[in-house]
C-alpha cells in the first residue's frame, strides 16, 4: 500500500535527515515508527503528506507515486489521509463540532452528510456531550480525540499518528493508543511515529527503527531497543 | 459552488466575529486612516476656497472713451465673451455707471458730490468692460485681445498694468501652492496606504497557525484564502461606516469656524463632503477594499506554503 524506495531527504546546505529509506507498509498493518529525536521519524511522515518532498527516490501510495505529485493536488492526497499531530493543531476559533465538520467542509460534503457523520464520528471518541466547546475548554486528551475524530471523519485508508501522546499523561496515553489500536482493527492502515517505549513494547506490533536518516531495524513484532 | 460561496461568506463573518477584538483593532486602524484621508480633504478644499475666494476678487477693467460709440464697444465685448477662457465680460454703459455712482453718493450722504453732478451738462463718465477670467493664469491671454491695435481708438485706460504684477504673483503663489498639495498628498497617502497594507498584513499574520492547519486538513488555497479576502472587505465596509458617522458631526462642530474664515465667501464644509458624499466615501471605500483584497491575497499567500 505504501512504498518507499531509495528515498533520501537533503536539507540544505547539506544536512542529510533520510538516507536510502526502503520501507513496505500493506494495507491494513499497524506500525510503529521508533527513534530519538532528530533521528527522521517525522521527516518520514511528512512525505506521505507532501509536507516534504524527497531528494532523492520516490514513495508511492497504492499506484500514486506522490513524489510527483501537483502541488494542486496536495489537498486531495490529504483528503485521503488522517494525521494527529503532537500538538494536536485544532482550529482555535472552531467548537469541536466545526473542527470535525471542517475537514469534510473542504471536500465540498453536503450540509446533510456533515449532520449525519460528524456525531457519529464524535461518538466513537467519546466527545458526543463536548461537540461545542472550543479547543481550550478541553483538556489534552480530550484535545487529541478531537484530532483522531477530524482525521477519521472522511474514512482514510491511512491515518498517520505523529508522536499522538507525546503531551499526554500515561492514562491518557494509554486511552489515545487504544482508540487507535480500535481503529486499526476497523482496517485502517496505522503508521505510529513515537519515541515512547512503554507503548511500543505493550503493543507487540511491528516496529521500524530509524536512527541517522537510516532504518537500523523492521521487526515484524518488534520491541523498543534504542 | 454555490455550498462552497455560502461557507466562504460563512466563515467570513464568523472568523470576524470569533475574533472580534482583532477585528475591532484592525477596523479602528482602518478608520483612522480614513479621517486622515478625510481630514485632508477638508483642508484641500479649505486651500481651494481660499484661492478661489482670491481669484474672484481679481478682474480687469476696460475703461472706454467718451466719444467710443456702443456698437464699437459690444463688438470688443463679444470678441472677448467668445474667448474660451473668459468667465463673464459685463459692459457698463456711461448712464449705468453714472447712475450708480450717484445711487453711491447718495446712500452716503454726499450732497455736495451729487449736487455737482448735476451742474454736469453732459455725463462725464466712462463706459467700461468688467472682464473675469475663469482662471488667474488666461487673463496674459485675455490681455492679448484687448491689446489689438482695432481696439486702440475706442480704449481710454485699462488697469492692466496695475494687475499684471498681482496676477503674475498670485499666479505663482497658486502654482507652488498646487505643487506642494500634491507631495503632501502624495506623501500622506502613501502613509495611509501603508499603514493599512501592514495592519493587514499582521491580522493575517496572527492567524498563520490557522492557515497551517487548515492546509494540512487538505483546504485548497481558496477555500483557505476566499473567507480571509472577504473578511478583510468586512473590515474596510465597516471602517468606512465608522467614518461617515465620526466624520459629520466632526464637521458640524467644524463648520461655524470654516464659514467665518472667509469674508464673504461662502464654504459650506458639510454641504461640500453632502455633495460629494459618493465620490469621496465611495472613493475611499474602493481603494481600502482593493488595498485590503491586495495585501491581504499576499500576506496569506506566504503562509500556504506547507
Amino acid at each position: 500500500m505504501i512504498r518507499f524506495s531509495s528515498v533520501s531527504k537533503i536539507y540544505p546546505p547539506d544536512f542529510t535527515a533520510l538516507k536510502n529509506i526502503d520501507l513496505e507498509v500493506q494495507a491494513g498493518e499497524f506500525i510503529f515508527i521508533v527513534g530519538q529525536s532528530g533521528a527522521g521519524k517525522t521527516t518520514l511522515a511528512k512525505l506521505l503528506t507532501a509536507e516534504e518532498r524527497p531528494t532523492k527516490g520516490s514513495v508511492m501510495i497504492g499506484d500514486w507515486d506522490i513524489t510527483k505529485i501537483r502541488r494542486a493536488d496536495v489537498p486531495t492526497l490529504r483528503r485521503q489521509i488522517g494525521v494527529i499531530f503532537q500538538d494536536f493543531k485544532l482550529l482555535p476559533k472552531k467548537t469541536v463540532h466545526e473542527n470535525v465538520a471542517f475537514a469534510l467542509e473542504v471536500c465540498g460534503a453536503p450540509i446533510s452528510r456533515i449532520k449525519t457523520v460528524v456525531p457519529q464520528v464524535l461518538k466513537i471518541v467519546g466527545l458526543e456531550e463536548k461537540v461545542h466547546r472550543y479547543p481550550r475548554q478541553l483538556s489534552g486528551g480530550e484535545q487529541q480525540r478531537v484530532a483522531i475524530a477530524r482525521a477519521l471523519v472522511h474514512r482514510p485508508k491511512i491515518l498517520i499518528a505523529d508522536e499522538p501522546t507525546g503531551d499526554l499523561d500515561t492514562i491518557t496515553a494509554k486511552s489515545i493508543v487504544d482508540l487507535l489500536t480500535k481503529i486499526n482493527e476497523f482496517g485502517t492502515t496505522l503508521l505510529f511515529v513515537t519515541h515512547n517505549r512503554d507503548i511500543v513494547n505493550m503493543l507487540k506490533k511491528r516496529v521500524v527503527t530509524i536512527e541517522d536518516g537510516e532504518v537500523k531495524g523492521d521487526k515484524e513484532t518488534g520491541k523498543y531497543i534504542l | 459552488m454555490f455550498l462552497h460561496l455560502y461557507r466562504v461568506v460563512k466563515f467570513a463573518f464568523q472568523n470576524f466575529w470569533r475574533n472580534f477584538w482583532l477585528s475591532i483593532v484592525t477596523i479602528s486602524i482602518i478608520t483612522l486612516s480614513f479621517l486622515s484621508v478625510n481630514f485632508f480633504i477638508f483642508t484641500n478644499a479649505l486651500v481651494d476656497t481660499t484661492i478661489q475666494a482670491v481669484e474672484n476678487r481679481i478682474n480687469i477693467t476696460v475703461n472706454f472713451k467718451t466719444t467710443a460709440s456702443e456698437p464699437d464697444i459690444l463688438v470688443l465685448k463679444n470678441a472677448v465673451e467668445k474667448n474660451s477662457y473668459v468667465e463673464s465680460a459685463v459692459y457698463i454703459s456711461k448712464q449705468i455707471a453714472f447712475e450708480k455712482f450717484r445711487a453711491k453718493q447718495e446712500k452716503e450722504g454726499n450732497t455736495i458730490v451729487t449736487d455737482s453732478l448735476d451742474q454736469f451738462e453732459e455725463n462725464p463718465l466712462f463706459a467700461s468692460l468688467l472682464i473675469k477670467a475663469k482662471d488667474i493664469n488666461y487673463y496674459p491671454a485675455i490681455t492679448q485681445i484687448i491689446s489689438q491695435s482695432q481696439y486702440e481708438p475706442i480704449i481710454e485706460k485699462t488697469n492692466l498694468d496695475d494687475k499684471s504684477k498681482v496676477i503674475s504673483t498670485l499666479s505663482n503663489i497658486k502654482q507652488r501652492i498646487q505643487q506642494v498639495g500634491w507631495i503632501i498628498n502624495i506623501f500622506f497617502l502613501a502613509i495611509a496606504v501603508l499603514i493599512v497594507y501592514n495592519t493587514i498584513r499582521i491580522t493575517i499574520y496572527t492567524r498563520k497557525e490557522e492557515i497551517g492547519i487548515m492546509k494540512l486538513v487538505g483546504a485548497t488555497n481558496w477555500y483557505i484564502r476566499a473567507p480571509l479576502v472577504l473578511e478583510s472587505v468586512i473590515y474596510s465596509v465597516i471602517a468606512i461606516i465608522a467614518t461617515v458617522i465620526i466624520v459629520y458631526p466632526l464637521l458640524g462642530i467644524l463648520q461655524p469656524y470654516a464659514s467665518s474664515y472667509f469674508d464673504g465667501q461662502a464654504f459650506d464644509v458639510l454641504a461640500f463632503f453632502s455633495n460629494n458624499f459618493l465620490t469621496i466615501f465611495g472613493y475611499e471605500l474602493l481603494a481600502s477594499v482593493v488595498l485590503n483584497v491586495i495585501s491581504s491575497a499576499v500576506a496569506i499567500g506566504r503562509y500556504l506554503r506547507v
